[in-house]
């Protein structure tokens, strides 16, 4: 049995309003947010279900061209989310069937395995995930930002990244843990849900 | 993509900030227990160990490098022209849409050719105009009285047994206080006329929007174990959950006939779903159901949620994204609804995808309150496009001039010549 959640929304926010027209229009100003947002959970979806990063990049900036050529109408974030993720994910299919062929015809022995709808869901969950820790890094103040992008994305220890910002050991381990706290408390969701606006649904079994 | 992973996902984004409530714990705990892979899942995404080590791979994809691509790519191709005429007056001048005539032909805006016209009509663009449809509509209290709702000031309007209501803008609202004896309970009507378009918030909090030449009737509070209203004409439903009371919207057979019972069970003999007239029991939440006489089916839309659309010896459950169309033939899903036309009059707009040229001006008739009437045969043609319904008649008809048709406003009668 299939559990079924409706889920009641927030309106969109004013910005978002804005952001979505800007994108009806094909405005670069909605293009900074666009891949702000949306270009590397894109990625990562894609990526883990082609295991190739430089067509997970390809396949993506596609999907992008493709929203961006015709913009079908939107009313909320979460509807373009819906939209990006799956003309990515149909993107993906096609990627591995046209390559099926060609490793067929190369009689190679590698076989590059189709994934299902649940493969998919749950790597959009990875991808969303990261996505929100990655934004809360960008949101970082700048003292904070660095340090932490050098430790969290780099793994660089921190006397690399003292010698590295030419600062005092000390201060890199206040200031990244500083910003690390910060990240566990302002990790904020970009879809502008609150828990009340979770919680209005009930459930159903269908 | 199903819009129920983008909720399991930001749940586990919230679950990272604070506590999560019961509900919210229960709804992550069930999709859990679903499959063992969403288990490891969710051990996965809440090792911070794990995501350190993708972070990484993450921060690596060459953003710029992309959008130079994308950039140069959107430049090269000219953009697809979807004409949008929103709200603002600005568009009121712009007015263009795209014609499909015929099959598959394809006519250009300025293409027009001049006819030595042996017409006694003044070349004369329309002399008179008339003004867009807006938030009109009467409200009929439980004793008969109306109430003109364009009129009425903001505030309380009216008090039912059981209920205050009040107007707010372009909507009523209904503020119930429940009632156990359901021999009090009173049924109200909202009615719009020809060019009206009205909001109404149900005693339960639902929300319906009501299109021109349409009605609801509802009571004043719901009590019992179910939540019915009876619709004509055309209206888009935002239900509010409620497991123990289903939400039922009942619409009558063509031609009259016996309406079907507001109170009391719903599945009687017949049960009011004779031929055309249907119920549909709502499981979920957003969807729009039309009814005009006028159209070449009545059909339920959903958007989200679930409904169930009970007719005479048939039913058929819709998923979201489907139409159930119901004709004479029986009931049938659509093949690729497009949602956008569907949705687009609760939206201000008007959105044809390869309609009739009669459907067209039916539409237009009924939101610009006219009467159409023909010199002439019919044009044999298709029509698409996309504009604002904000605008004046003689400006959507500006565009429509362009194939070879004639139109002239006299008061509120459109004649069409072709």
């Amino acid at each position: 049995m299939r559990l079924f959640v409706p889920v009641k929304m927030l309106p969109p926010s004013d910005h978002d309003i804005v952001f979505l027209q800007a994108l009806q229009q094909q405005s670069p100003a909605a293009y900074d947010r666009l891949y702000a947002d949306f270009f590397r959970p894109l990625c990562y979806f894609a990526e883990g279900l082609v295991r190739d990063p430089a067509a997970a990049e390809d396949l993506v900036t596609e999907s992008l061209i493709k929203l961006l050529q015709e913009v079908p109408e939107m009313n909320s974030i979460r509807q373009l989310k819906a939209y990006l993720y799956t003309i990515t994910r149909n993107a993906c299919y096609d990627f591995l069937r046209a390559n099926e062929r060609h490793q067929q015809s190369h009689e190679e022995i590698r076989y590059l395995k189709q994934f299902d709808a649940e493969t998919a869901e749950r790597q959009l969950v990875r991808a969303e995930m990261l996505q929100a820790i990655y934004a809360a890094i960008e949101g970082l103040p700048d003292r904070n930002k660095t340090i932490v992008k050098l430790a969290l994305l780099e793994g660089k220890k921190n006397e690399e990244i003292a010698a590295e910002l030419q600062m005092a050991d000390q201060t890199v381990r206040n200031r990244k843990s500083e910003g690390l706290a910060m990240l566990r408390l302002t990790l904020k969701s970009q879809y502008g849900l609150s828990s009340t606006a979770i919680i209005t649904g009930m459930l159903y079994f269908l | 993509m199903n819009n129920r992973i983008l909720d399991i996902a930001d749940l586990l984004i919230e679950q990272k900030k604070r506590l999560l409530t019961a509900q919210e714990q229960w709804i992550l705990d069930q999709w859990v227990m679903e499959h063992p892979e969403n288990a490891s899942l969710l051990r996965q995404v809440q090792d911070e160990k794990w995501m350190e080590s993708q972070l990484g791979t993450f921060a690596q994809y060459d953003a710029k490098k992309s959008r130079q691509n994308l950039e140069a790519r959107l430049a090269a191709t000219t953009p697809v022209h979807r004409i949008h005429l929103l709200r603002t007056a600005w568009f009121r001048y712009a007015a263009a849409i795209i014609l499909l005539l015929g099959i598959g032909t394809y006519l250009y805006v300025n293409n027009q050719k001049e006819e030595p016209s042996v017409t006694q009509h003044n070349p004369n663009p329309v002399q008179s105009d008339v003004a867009p449809g807006g938030n009109k509509a009467t409200l009929t209290l439980a004793d008969g009285s109306k109430i003109i709702l364009d009129s009425a000031a903001n505030g309380t309007i009216a008090k039912e047994e059981n209920a205050m209501i009040t107007k707010r803008g372009d909507q009523i609202i209904y503020d119930s206080r429940l009632t156990r004896d359901a021999s009090r309970i009173a049924y109200n009507t909202m009615s719009t006329p020809r060019g009206g378009q009205y909001q109404l918030r149900l005693p339960d909090g639902s929300q319906v929007w009501l299109n021109a030449e349409s009605s609801i009737t509802y009571p004043t509070a719901f009590t019992g174990n179910q939540r019915k209203v009876r619709i004509t004409g055309e209206a888009y439903f935002e239900v509010t959950h409620d497991k123990k009371k289903p939400f039922i919207v009942a619409v009558s057979p063509a031609g009259g006939g016996d309406y079907p019972p507001l109170e009391g069970v719903a599945r009687r003999a017949g049960g009011g779903r004779e031929a055309g007239g249907f119920e549909i029991e709502v499981l979920g939440t957003h969807f729009n159901v039309n009814t005009y006489q006028d159209e070449p089916a009545k059909n339920t839309t959903l958007l989200e949620g679930s409904v169930r659309i009970n007719a005479v010896h048939t039913s058929l459950t819709l998923k979201p994204g489907q139409q159930g169309q119901l004709t004479d033939r029986g009931l049938s899903l659509a093949v690729n609804p497009d949602i956008d036309q569907v949705m687009a009059w609760k939206n201000g707009l008007f959105n044809f995808n390869n309609r009739t040229f009669a459907e067209v001006m039916s539409t237009l008739a009924r939101w610009y309150d006219v009467e159409v009437k023909y010199e002439g045969k019919i044009p044999n043609m298709r029509i698409g496009g996309e504009m604002g319904r904000d605008l004046n008649l003689s400006d959507v008809l500006q565009a429509l001039k362009t194939i070879g048709v004639k139109y002239e406003i006299e008061g509120r009668t459109l004649k069409v010549i072709s």
